[in-house]
């Protein structure tokens, strides 16, 4: 259980070292499997990251293949890759950074029907989606079957942050009863997104998929992290597990996931 | 002065391994152990032997002793707690 190579305990050293992590911590992330719920603005910071860290297994699921306008923040892919399947393009891209972890790209959209089997035995899920129903249909399969979830979500120049602890902190539906009116919130092909930005929220959920595996410092539960990258301003909005909530409440509405219909935009083809 | 005379659980010879792998090598060797038992190491004079005493006390190991050797470098004694 405890052995490393010489190789390895060079490779992550400068997390060993840390009072927090050590070779328990290390340990506890080589036997940890992480999925990652798309290889997009999100995704791809916190898959480099995570692979670079040593999760010992990381599932990586995206439907989508690489288009040239990803390439201003989807830093998993290079230009090369444009016209290949977003989770094979990231796999290869953490395997370049770690060879010794396992990746298992996955080419398929998160629906109610896959997305408890996507979720099975992980130790900690990451939502890098960039839609209502991903988000919902992750929240409800992780409360649904005990798996921390980190969700996150960006648009312009902001994004947010909470990890859920199910059955302990505040869920996604807990803030978020149902998803707004579709067209009611931006898409980023629509508002704009910064690269930066995106990178800023995957890194914290790869920090807090660090933190929950190794049980390292507080999560961010029960508390929304909100930040505006334009005056870099960071606020906390505490949460509360809500009893009457359909999901994790005292008398749940919601047993299974379900589809929620989204209608297609115009030029649906553009969005990421 | 000796540990009481118990002799050490494990034993690393840290001469020539810098800073942080010295540090690494150090929690490795620990984490291998039991709480209450004991590590020898042997660290070299000057930034290793003072980093890597500090760490490990700050993690909550007891450094029960510690001694230079004829050759100017350090033993420490490390009970893991």
């Amino acid at each position: 259980m405890i052995d490393f190579t010489p190789e390895q305990l060079q490779r992550y050293s400068r997390q060993i070292i840390l009072k927090e992590i050590g070779i328990e911590g290390q340990a506890k992330l080589r036997r940890a499997r992480v999925l990652i719920a798309g290889a997009g603005g999100l995704g791809s910071p916190a898959a480099l990251y995570l692979a670079a860290a040593g999760v010992g297994a990381i599932d990586i699921v995206d439907s989508d293949v690489v288009e040239v306008s990803n390439l201003q923040r989807q830093i998993a892919h290079g230009t090369s890759d444009i016209g290949r399947a977003k989770a094979q393009s990231a796999a290869e891209a953490m395997l370049a950074v770690n060879p010794e972890i396992k990746v298992r790209p996955l080419q398929t959209r998160l629906r109610a029907d896959n997305i408890m089997e996507l979720v099975r035995g992980m130790d900690f899920v990451l939502d890098g989606t960039d839609n209502f129903p991903a988000k919902f249909l992750l929240n409800d399969a992780c409360v649904l079957a005990g798996t921390p979830l980190s969700h996150g979500g960006v648009l312009g120049f902001a994004g947010q942050a909470m990890t859920i602890l199910p059955g302990r902190s505040a869920c996604y539906r807990c803030v978020f009863r149902r998803p707004p009116p579709p067209g009611a919130v931006s898409t980023c092909s629509e508002a704009g997104i910064l690269g930066a930005v995106a990178g800023l929220l995957g890194t914290i959920q790869a920090a807090e998929a660090v933190k929950c595996i190794t049980g390292a410092g507080v999560l961010l539960t029960d508390v929304l992290l909100r930040f505006d990258a334009l005056t870099m301003d960071f606020r906390r909005i505490p949460l509360a597990r809500q009893e009457d909530c359909p999901l994790c409440g005292k008398a749940p509405a919601i047993t299974a996931p379900v589809d929620i219909p989204w209608p297609a935009c115009p030029g649906a083809e553009q969005c990421p | 002065m000796n540990g009481g005379g118990r002799r050490p659980d494990a034993e690393k010879n840290l001469v020539g391994t810098g800073c942080p792998m010295n540090l690494v090598y150090a929690k490795f060797e620990l984490a291998k152990l039991e709480q209450g038992q004991i590590l020898r190491l042997i660290i070299d004079d000057g930034a290793p032997v003072d980093n890597v005493s500090r760490s490990l006390a700050g993690e909550g190991h007891l450094i029960m002793d510690r001694e230079q050797l004829a050759d100017g470098t350090w033993m420490l004694l490390v009970r893991k707690g």
